[in-house]
């Protein structure tokens, strides 16, 4: 392919790529849909049989994941299609991800970012307003970005949260998909590496759960691959077009507006992106009339985003800051051998990770850092008058210095975070080296193979990479987060929503917090308010002067006792752990679940308390 | 009419009656809530603000793009602005807000449409790229049908294992009738959400005594039953009441257990 600058007319543009579509149909793509489904219904099965914990769940899940995966990936190597079956192979690649999130929880957010975004939702919802204060997660109503849309569709149909979220996710999945491969299309004039680059974005590990929640950063990320279409068609439209430049320019401005409110990481990763895509406008001359656009973008990237920060959002300083400066720590400690690395598949439970689980998380991670160099050597040669393609380059260098931040125990979930969007970078580069494998290289044929087994593999990694319990859905878990949003719980929540009314300063342990600050609408307190009721009283020898002080001085008013968390605090003890709750004269256990139970300790506190949200500390 | 200006009189038709059907809110069935307000709020916005900005400069699958992406750009930052009107972000406000967009941009694409730039594309070309979408022959229609039915099928047998979980669902709970006078009435509460045993005995007790007993209840699977006790100002008996409930086929063993303190 030879080299491209992106000078044509815009309409023209389109012209070219429409008339590319001539002739182009739906291929392989309903067949390949169908084959698909067919995957999703086997996965649905082994999910269900996983509920039931029967044995033939976890190889059952398997093959309809690589049944459900792996035939769009072998389409995209094969080539040849049109716009519209390439789009469509994509979207079933990535709507078909989605949807094993769907199924591992298809009657509530069972994840506990989705419960803390259930409640913004709900807080906007019930009152009409922004910024009501989150006692679950202090920072997300000052992102409303995912509430909003999820709250025009609620308001608009009637749907339930959970559905409305479900669909916003999905939605923005789908222009995600569509507006990266619109991006690298326009930058390389090629469909082939359009869809690779797709696909190859896809593979990451970020994109099978953690960017299909119910969360900020979900919504955030299709609206960036709108931003950065927009800002490539008006660097690439002569400047007479005056209309279409400022069209593009507008939207491109609106878009980071919208992103700055929606999600901070994604936000400050824009701006930093768009910084350095302007810093690569100056290497060359050609590039120069870029650079305006660019420039004025990346400043009001900068300026919304640190705006907002301090201006709105302060409290966003000290959430993102401690992780982020923790993992920039332990990474330091490991480069200098100060600290040992993370465990990587370390046993859960007692349970020794299996060999093959473990090799192909290894294989899937390391077959990517395998593609970079080949994938850095041909941009270099292809695209190197290409400013987004250099652009692009520049940033997926950041990708093996992630990998080192990763092997930090707190670096886990930073360096997750960052991958969704260093991934972008990371599927155009190795898109443009198997793309010239592919059509250059002395066997396609083989390399074509080769990229198959390269892309199943890391999609088969990403996953077992997973701890186990986010692979199959089951009963309550002790060793995952998402296992304890649970029917038990929620059906608790509702009760105390139900009977006890709002906005009562709910305490306990850490997991039921959550569940009951969403689904319970009560004003729940722990370790973001710098409360911590599981340690200070739940885990003392006797429940004393010491800890009935503690909970009137934070002024609970009920307090959830959840006795498989508590058998877990010290699995050295005999089961059931002693309930000490039941030696409180002054508490009434109202509610009894077999699990759960709530007390209700209005008693401790001398007539007149205020035992109402917000509490301040 | 021109070809072109037709999808705008059906997107402004629409988007009235959405507005319609989200102001008249819950009197209309769900499913006609659903097929309105869906669009109005995830395609329409940016349907007419796409062809408004760029006509038809890009391609339909990049319009589409474009279309959802506008919409999503709309209702985030929309809601800031209707965060400051005294209606509030509600269905009203949300469904005059999208629709005022909508039907502005309709109109904004429809001078641009009579005004067009040179070399932007017509309808002829709109005509080629969509030529494909007419093509689909009538295997590939069953393909897609099966693969739209496998999904549901997948969705429903995911669901339907969700909604019985392995745990059994039974809630006992306990609250004092605050409006009562003295100690008052106590109301005793038996929720079955899921499981499948539905006989019990319920008794109430205050230390050794027993304050009242059910001794057969059925309470059948996701119903809840509620008995009340009304006290006296010195009950007999000492301690917290306390009110056991027993399943009917393990009648010795307690199954669940709540307790109320009789001290004001």
């Amino acid at each position: 392919m030879s080299q491209l600058v992106i000078t044509a007319p815009a309409h023209s543009r389109a012209h070219t790529a429409t008339a590319q579509a001539i002739g182009g149909g739906w291929g392989w793509l309903p067949a390949l849909s169908a084959v698909s489904a067919l995957g999703l219904v086997i996965v649905a099965a082994a999910f269900t049989a996983a509920r039931a914990e029967l044995s033939w769940a976890l190889p059952v899940f398997w093959i309809g994941y690589l049944v459900l995966l792996v035939p769009p990936v072998a389409r995209i190597a094969i080539g040849t299609a049109s716009r519209a079956e390439a789009l469509g192979t994509l979207l079933v690649f990535g709507l078909g991800m989605y949807l094993v999130k769907v199924l591992y929880s298809p009657l509530w957010f069972s994840m506990g970012d989705e419960t803390q975004h259930w409640r913004t939702t709900y807080d906007i919802l019930q009152s009409g307003q922004l910024f009501v204060r989150n006692p679950i997660l202090h920072v997300s109503p000052f992102y409303p970005g995912l509430e909003n849309p999820t709250s025009a569709i609620i308001s608009l149909t009637g749907l339930s949260i959970f559905h409305g979220g479900t669909l916003v996710v999905g939605v923005a999945r789908v222009v995600l998909v569509m507006g990266l491969y619109h991006l690298f299309e326009l930058a390389t004039r090629s469909r082939r590496i359009a869809s690779i680059a797709t696909l190859v974005y896809m593979l990451g590990p970020q994109f099978v759960i953690f960017d299909a929640q119910f969360a900020y950063g979900s919504l955030a990320l299709g609206i960036t691959a709108v931003v950065l279409f927009c800002l490539l068609e008006n660097t690439a439209t002569p400047r007479m077009q005056s209309t279409h430049l400022v069209a593009t320019l507008g939207v491109a401005c609106f878009g980071i507006l919208a992103i700055t409110v929606t999600h901070h990481i994604s936000s400050y990763v824009l701006a930093g992106f768009l910084g350095l895509w302007t810093a690569v406008s100056y290497i060359r001359r050609d590039w120069k009339e870029q650079r305006a656009a660019l420039g004025w973008c990346t400043l009001i990237a900068v300026i919304a985003g640190v705006g907002w920060l301090a201006l709105i959002a302060t409290i966003t300083i000290p959430y993102l800051g401690l992780p982020i400066f923790g993992a920039v720590e332990k990474t330091i400690g490991l480069i200098t051998g100060n600290r040992p690395p993370r465990q990587m598949f370390a046993p859960v439970a007692g349970k020794v990770v299996p060999l093959w689980i473990r090799l192909s998380g290894f294989a899937s991670g390391g077959f990517v850092l395998l593609a970079l160099p080949w994938g850095w050597w041909q941009t270099i040669r292809k695209y190197n008058r290409n400013a987004l393609a250099m652009a692009l380059l520049a940033f997926s260098i950041a990708h093996p210095a992630i990998q080192v931040i990763r092997l930090t125990p707190d670096g886990l979930a930073t360096g997750g975070r960052a991958l969704s969007y260093v991934f972008w970078a990371v599927g155009f580069v190795v898109a443009v080296g198997f793309a010239h494998l592919f059509e250059n290289g002395r066997w396609p044929k083989l390399w074509k193979t080769v990229f198959t087994v390269w892309a199943s593999t890391i999609v088969f990694g990403s996953m077992a990479a997973l701890i186990s319990v986010w692979r199959l859905p089951g009963g309550f878990d002790a060793d995952s987060y998402t296992r304890f949003i649970q029917a038990e719980g929620i059906s608790a929540a509702q009760w105390a929503r139900a009977h006890l009314g709002s906005n009562n300063i709910v305490g306990g342990d850490e997991a039921n917090v959550v569940v009951f600050g969403a689904y319970g609408d009560q004003y729940t307190i722990g370790p973001q308010d710098d409360v911590y009721i599981q340690q200070g009283v739940f885990n003392a020898p006797v429940v004393g002067e010491d800890q009935l002080y503690y909970l009137r001085s934070v002024r609970v008013a009920y307090l959830t006792y959840d006795q498989r968390l508590q058998d877990l605090q010290f699995p050295d003890r005999p089961k059931p752990a002693p309930n000490m709750m039941e030696t409180v004269p002054l508490a009434d256990r109202i509610f009894d679940s077999g699990n759960i139970s709530i007390y209700d300790v209005r008693r401790l506190h001398a007539a007149g308390t205020n035992m109402k949200g917000p509490y301040v500390p | 009419m021109s070809p072109n200006a037709r999808p705008l009189l059906i997107v402004s038709v629409f988007t009235a009656l959405a507005v319609g059907v989200a102001l008249a809110g819950e009197a209309l069935p769900a499913v006609v809530r659903w097929v309105f307000g869906l669009p109005l709020a995830l395609v329409l916005p940016g349907y007419a603000l796409t062809l408004a900005l760029f006509g038809r400069a890009f391609v339909p699958s990049a319009r589409l793009m474009l279309s959802i992406g506008l919409s999503f750009i709309v209702t985030v930052l929309g809601a800031f602005v209707l965060n400051f009107t005294p209606a509030g972000i509600r269905a009203e406000s949300w469904a005059v807000l999208l629709g005022s967009i909508t039907l502005v941009g309709c109109l904004l694409a429809y001078i641009r449409q009579s005004n067009p730039s040179p070399g932007e594309p017509g309808a002829e070309v709109e005509e080629i790229v969509t030529a494909p979408l007419r093509r689909l022959s009538s295997s590939q229609m069953v393909l897609f049908g099966v693969a739209g039915l496998a999904v549901a099928v997948a969705v429903l047998v995911a669901s339907i294992g969700a909604q019985y979980p392995q745990t059994e669902l039974v809630n006992m709970w306990i609250k004092r009738d605050e409006a009562a006078n003295d100690l008052g009435r106590v109301s005793i509460g038996v929720d079955n959400v899921n499981s499948l045993t539905v006989s019990y005995r319920v008794r109430v007790q205050r230390g050794t005594f027993v304050v009242r007993e059910w001794p057969a209840l059925d309470v059948a699977t996701g119903t809840t039953w509620i008995g009340t006790v009304e006290l006296t100002a010195n009950p007999p008996g000492a301690g917290p009441l306390e009110a056991l409930l027993y399943q009917a086929d393990n009648p010795q063993q307690v199954f669940r257990r709540v307790t109320l303190s009789l001290a004001q």
